[in-house]
């Protein structure tokens, strides 16, 4: 699996950078938006093959489009399981509407990209703060 | 119903004794098939993300690079193709037939490779659960009830429950005695069968399948028989219950719930650093989530930190894809001929380096692709003038690339490759280096 890794490791650093580019063209850096351009690119990477980043792709979009909207929507309540489950249900994106073998299977690969973004976010940092 | 038994016993041991390994080797077999079918495509996807800059050159070069694809993976390909025909013969013939495909099929070389190949899992699964449905009753009984992972099936899986169970109270006088035989059987059986853990059948199945002679049931299997040939591209779960655990449909898929959870909490261990010392599931969740939220919070640091250093990130950048722009545009865009699409290719050439460069320093292990496929497109598109230059100037490119990142050695290096890496690093350039100024000869 060395190569997925790779592959994402490439695919997400040229998106983001890309989308620093564009960021710092319109001046408009804060660190939410740097934020949410490395997740939007870390999930356009992943595609739409994953609940995850279609989660997270679909949150991101409907809050550029109404940000209001968001914020009124009621919280599903969710009977949890076990305390655990429904902890791990809020943190992955998407995980609300999934069952739990499903949400595992989603956690592995988040935990993945998530470490791969991480490190690729690392090294753009120190290249550039050199 | 007493002509039903002999052929039962039959059944259940030539499918537990003579199949049962051989099932278990095919499953395997075409588990490693799965495997390799995914790296070859990542592999394959790798490439055509770095041919996209000339995929046109590629279009007219196919069926050279076909050749020095299998001249140059010549041993993994036998070994694959050695590997699949060793556990399945019916694979030979279809590897014979991917043999023997012309190359124009295959369109773009390495993702045609896995695209082709992309058959053999489904007529694998095809051949398998034909091997399984051989004794023709029990099988599609185990197959019917087994499955609960879609609903369809399960559903008529729980109808067919439902119906053995009316035509078992019909029957029940008869087969009391038979029953108890049958309990007999299956006792022996999983006494055997209890040391491979091979599973094929339900035991609640095989009670049931006593009662299968009957026209109804019959119609009702061959019906089965021909939705099981319509879709025999699912793989199926098999379950079988250990003595004294419930055999009801209910807790069967219950079982393979549970069984599944725990492998993905399995994969989950492995993935969490600090994961294995811990036992119990509610507290690897634990050590789950708080590695999640860690992940999430140092991207959320990381954003920070890259926002406020952001204003210089465009000079930066631009320093950044500056340092590679020299080698392209001397030494092969004046001879290709200047134009607007090799400006183009340059821009995205100069980025693809740049890119290359971060992920130097962060993995490492793409410079031993970049490297391979150097070497293979340099192989395999040696008739073809045009990407030969580019082939040369971007291996040029990357001596270049190399150099100046020994130059940012020490401050890279010592921040973020220590973890093991370092005893990769060294040969890579090395090779890159040989390589590279092997080139230089040829092309002087």
């Amino acid at each position: 699996m060395t190569t997925r890794s790779s592959i994402i490791r490439t695919r997400f650093a040229y998106r983001f950078l890309r989308s620093l580019r564009k960021l710092n063209q319109k001046e408009k850096t804060n660190s939410r938006r740097v934020k949410y351009a490395a997740y939007v690119s870390m999930a356009s990477v992943v595609g739409s093959k994953r609940v995850w980043s279609r989660a997270v792709l679909s949150k991101i979009r409907n809050r550029s489009l109404n940000p209001n909207l968001v914020k009124k929507k009621k919280k599903k309540r969710r009977s949890s399981e076990e305390s655990g489950f429904g902890e791990l249900r809020k943190i992955v994106p998407g995980g609300q509407v999934m069952n739990f073998y499903n949400l595992l299977d989603e956690t592995a690969d988040y935990i993945n990209c998530l470490t791969s973004q991480v490190q690729v976010m690392k090294n753009i940092l120190n290249l550039l703060s050199t | 119903m007493n002509i039903a038994l002999p052929e039962m016993l039959h059944n259940n041991t030539t499918s537990n004794g003579g199949n049962g390994s051989s099932v278990l080797e095919r499953q395997r077999a075409r588990l490693k098939w799965h495997q390799e079918q995914v790296q070859q495509q990542e592999m394959s996807y790798f490439n055509g993300q770095n041919d996209q800059l000339m995929s046109s050159f590629h279009q007219t070069s196919e069926a050279q690079q076909f050749h020095g694809l299998i001249n140059v993976n010549d041993q993994s390909l036998n070994e694959l193709v050695t590997r699949a025909i060793k556990p399945d013969p019916c694979m030979e013939n279809n590897w014979g037939d991917f043999g023997t495909t012309d190359n124009n099929g295959f369109g773009y070389v390495p993702v045609g490779v896995g695209h082709g190949g992309m058959s053999h899992p489904t007529e694998m699964n095809y051949a398998i659960s034909r091997t399984t449905s051989c004794p023709p009753t029990m099988a599609d009984n185990a197959v019917s009830a087994v499955k609960p992972k879609e609903t369809m099936r399960s559903n008529r899986g729980s109808e067919n429950f439902k119906k053995r169970k009316a035509d078992k109270n019909q029957h029940l006088k008869e087969v009391a005695e038979e029953e108890t035989k049958d309990k007999k059987l299956k006792e022996c059986i999983e006494e055997g069968d209890d040391s491979s853990k091979v599973t094929t059948e339900k035991k609640s199945n095989k009670r049931s399948s006593n009662n299968s002679t009957n026209s109804k049931e019959n119609s009702d299997t061959s019906k089965e028989k021909s939705k099981i040939t319509d879709d025999k591209k699912l793989d199926y779960i098999h379950v079988r219950a250990r003595r004294g655990q419930a055999t009801d449909s209910h807790s069967l898929a219950e079982r393979v719930r549970r069984e599944k959870i725990s492998e993905r909490m399995r994969f989950l261990q492995d993935l969490v650093p600090g994961c294995n010392k811990i036992t119990g599931k509610a507290g690897m969740l634990d050590e789950i989530i708080n590695y999640v939220q860690s992940l999430q919070r140092q991207v959320e640091f990381l954003s920070m930190k890259l926002a406020a250093v952001n204003p210089r990130l465009d000079i930066d950048v631009d320093n950044f894809f500056n340092k590679d722009i020299f080698a392209t545009s001397t030494s092969t865009f004046s001879t290709v001929g200047a134009g607007t699409s090799s400006e183009m290719l340059s821009m995205a050439q100069r980025q693809f380096n740049s890119l290359q460069q971060i992920m130097s320093s962060s993995g490492l292990e793409m410079d031993i692709l970049n490297l391979n496929e150097l070497a293979l497109r340099r192989t395999t598109s040696a008739p073809v003038p045009v990407p030969e230059m580019f082939l040369d100037s971007s291996s040029i490119n990357q001596v270049q690339s190399f150099q100046t990142w020994d130059t940012d050695l020490d401050n890279m290096y010592a921040m973020e490759l220590q973890q093991g890496r370092s005893a990769q690093f060294f040969p890579h350039p090395c090779t890159g280096f040989a390589e590279a100024g092997h080139d230089l000869k040829m092309e002087m």
